[in-house]
């Protein structure tokens, strides 16, 4: 559930930038789907912290939060550069 | 921020990570393997069976101790946490007990002493991260402080010289050479920037009295005395010459328990057992909590009760503490060691591609690229010899633990010498082979070497703890890809 809330909250972050929205979904986004796609990223990323710190104490919550945060984020990026790839000129 | 001052940190974090980057990586490798240190000292000493509970182990020490040490000054026995196995006694004299600590004897599941192989097992690797090896533990200490600083720098210096850390936080370009090679060192970085410098941050707390003794130097009195401020010590009285029977030392356990909300017991110690004044101190795991800082009850050896407790922590020794338990991670249940683990290991390759990169960008810019500068080369090699003989040495020191003798004289010492020769060849071939060369053969030879450890452990030793044999098979997968990647490299621009 928490990595699944990161790679959530990181998706749409990404997903809110010109580069991979491009690669991904194609065109840019426009400007109220990427504040949309920012906000709900940030949400996610705020309740992994949020569901953690309760689950498992403050201090050993943030410890797993900010540890599914980076695992999170690296799962986007993986992603990412397999779904690129393609579009890459060789 | 101007490009001037960017600049100036460009070449502060190109300098700052290069100069100690070998150490640091050996650092890094060594540590993040030690967040198996329990799970390697398992493997490397097969004869121990499965995990029993605490009272088990409990009841078999003393049973064991009883018989062969009733009047013996003092009694240790150290339990295994969750992660370990086989608990193990060591008692001293009556008539000599100061003499220096006896090798431990670790008892089977019926209570009987096992011949268990001479061998460090996860202590060489914990060990290796913070002391390095044949050198003074205070000189390996300093250098480990000098390199983390150092990285310290390197972290603060890269975020300022990385010049689109947002916009490029996703992005990994493959097959675009240095392009690919910067992708790979900032995405390694910067998804684990919080990691890297929380553990960078800590491991400099770790030692923090031995690189700004000043501080604990003047509260207290003096460094010692600060040290018996927070360390609980109790009074042990001596005997009385009086006998009375020990307290069945599960007993013990159940009372520490009670004391720590349910806490577990790592360490028993018992002065004087079967004597009216006999006292049993238990330390709490390590496992338990974050914090680093001992936690420890006296209790009466006859009866069982608690006579006095270790105090609760004040705020400084607290937070010192926390730092230092978050860096070793002990608390850590299995979930977020794999966490714990997956980073350090990026850590591992952000400093290997850091390495790396520093030779790419200038092999472009060399004026002769058949006869580079001696400086390159040296580099190069360094590089090679490091980030793939490294791995190939580890797996050598597994190798070792397998295969000598098991009565053999310094048996533990030469699993280690095993590893540094391994390493000593890895640094000649590096140098007198070309490094495209270098680094195939040596990341082939690592991956090999590892993956028939794994199955000649599961065929021929133990089919009990093979989770962990999938762990080093993984590596093993790891090793053989980047040397697979090295050589399809190589062809390629043949």
């Amino acid at each position: 559930m928490s990595l699944l809330l990161a790679i959530v909250g990181f998706a749409c972050l990404a997903a809110a930038m010109n580069r991979h929205h491009s690669e991904v979904i194609g065109g840019k986004p426009t400007p109220s789907r990427a504040r949309l796609l920012r906000v709900a990223g940030s949400v996610a990323l705020f309740a992994l912290l949020v569901l953690d710190m309760t689950n498992s104490g403050a201090a050993f919550g943030a410890l797993l939060a900010f540890g599914y945060a980076s695992a999170g984020a690296g799962v986007v990026l993986l992603t990412l550069t397999v779904l690129s790839r393609p579009r890459v000129p060789r | 921020m101007s490009g001037r001052f960017r600049q100036t940190q460009a070449s502060l974090h190109t300098w700052s990570g290069l100069v100690v980057g070998w150490v640091l990586y050996a650092m890094f490798l060594a540590g993040t393997v030690s967040f198996w240190r329990e799970e390697i000292t398992r493997w490397t000493q097969p004869e121990i069976g499965a995990h029993q509970p605490a009272d088990v182990d409990v009841a078999n020490a003393q049973r064991y101790l009883q018989a062969h040490a009733a009047h013996a000054a003092q009694w240790d026995i150290a339990l295994p946490d969750e992660r370990g196995a086989g608990v193990s006694v060591t008692f001293r004299d009556k008539a000599a007990p100061r003499t220096p600590t006896m090798a431990p004897i670790y008892l089977d599941a019926h209570g009987e002493p096992l011949n268990v192989r001479a061998t460090e097992g996860g202590d060489f690797f914990y060990r290796l991260h913070f002391d390095m090896h044949y050198m003074p533990i205070l000189w390996g200490r300093w250098l480990a402080g000098i390199c983390a600083m150092a990285m310290l720098i390197a972290i603060v210096s890269g975020v300022i010289t990385h010049k689109k850390i947002f916009v490029d936080f996703f992005t990994f370009r493959p097959r675009k050479g240095q392009r690919s090679w910067l992708d790979g060192h900032n995405a390694l970085a910067v998804l684990a920037l919080p990691f890297h410098l929380m553990i960078t941050y800590t491991g400099l707390v770790t030692l923090m009295t031995i690189y700004m003794p000043w501080g604990a130097d003047g509260s207290n009195g003096s460094r010692n005395a600060l040290f018996a401020a927070i360390i609980p010590t109790y009074a042990t009285p001596s005997a009385s010459g009086i006998e009375k029977p020990l307290v069945d030392l599960r007993m013990a356990l159940g009372e520490a328990a009670k004391a720590w909300d349910g806490g577990h017991v790592a360490t028993l110690k018992i002065t004087q057992p079967g004597d009216a004044s006999a006292r049993i101190v238990a330390e709490r795991a390590g496992s338990d909590r974050i914090s680093s800082n001992q936690v420890t009850v006296q209790m009466d050896g006859t009866t069982g009760a608690i006579i006095a407790a270790s105090k609760p922590e004040s705020p400084g020794v607290l937070t010192r503490g926390g730092m230092i338990g978050v860096h070793a991670g002990r608390f850590a249940p299995l979930e977020m060691r794999w966490l714990y683990f997956l980073l350090g290991m990026a850590g591992t390759a952000m400093v290997a591609t850091g390495l790396v990169l520093w030779t790419v960008k200038r092999r472009a810019k060399l004026p002769d690229p058949a006869r580079p500068h001696f400086g390159f080369r040296l580099v190069e090699r360094l590089n090679v010899a490091f980030v793939a003989g490294m791995p190939l040495a580890m797996s050598a020191f597994l190798w070792a633990n397998r295969l000598l003798p098991h009565d053999m004289a310094d048996r533990a010492a030469w699993e280690i010498h095993t590893m540094f020769i391994v390493w000593a060849v890895a640094l000649l071939h590096a140098c007198f082979v070309s490094p495209r060369k270098a680094w195939s053969i040596q990341f082939a030879l690592a991956g090999v070497s590892l993956v028939v450890l794994a199955m000649g452990d599961v065929i021929f030793v133990r089919a009990d703890f093979v989770w962990i044999d999938l762990v080093i098979a993984a590596h093993a997968a790891v090793c053989l890809a980047i040397a697979w990647g090295v050589g399809r490299h190589g062809k390629q621009r043949a």
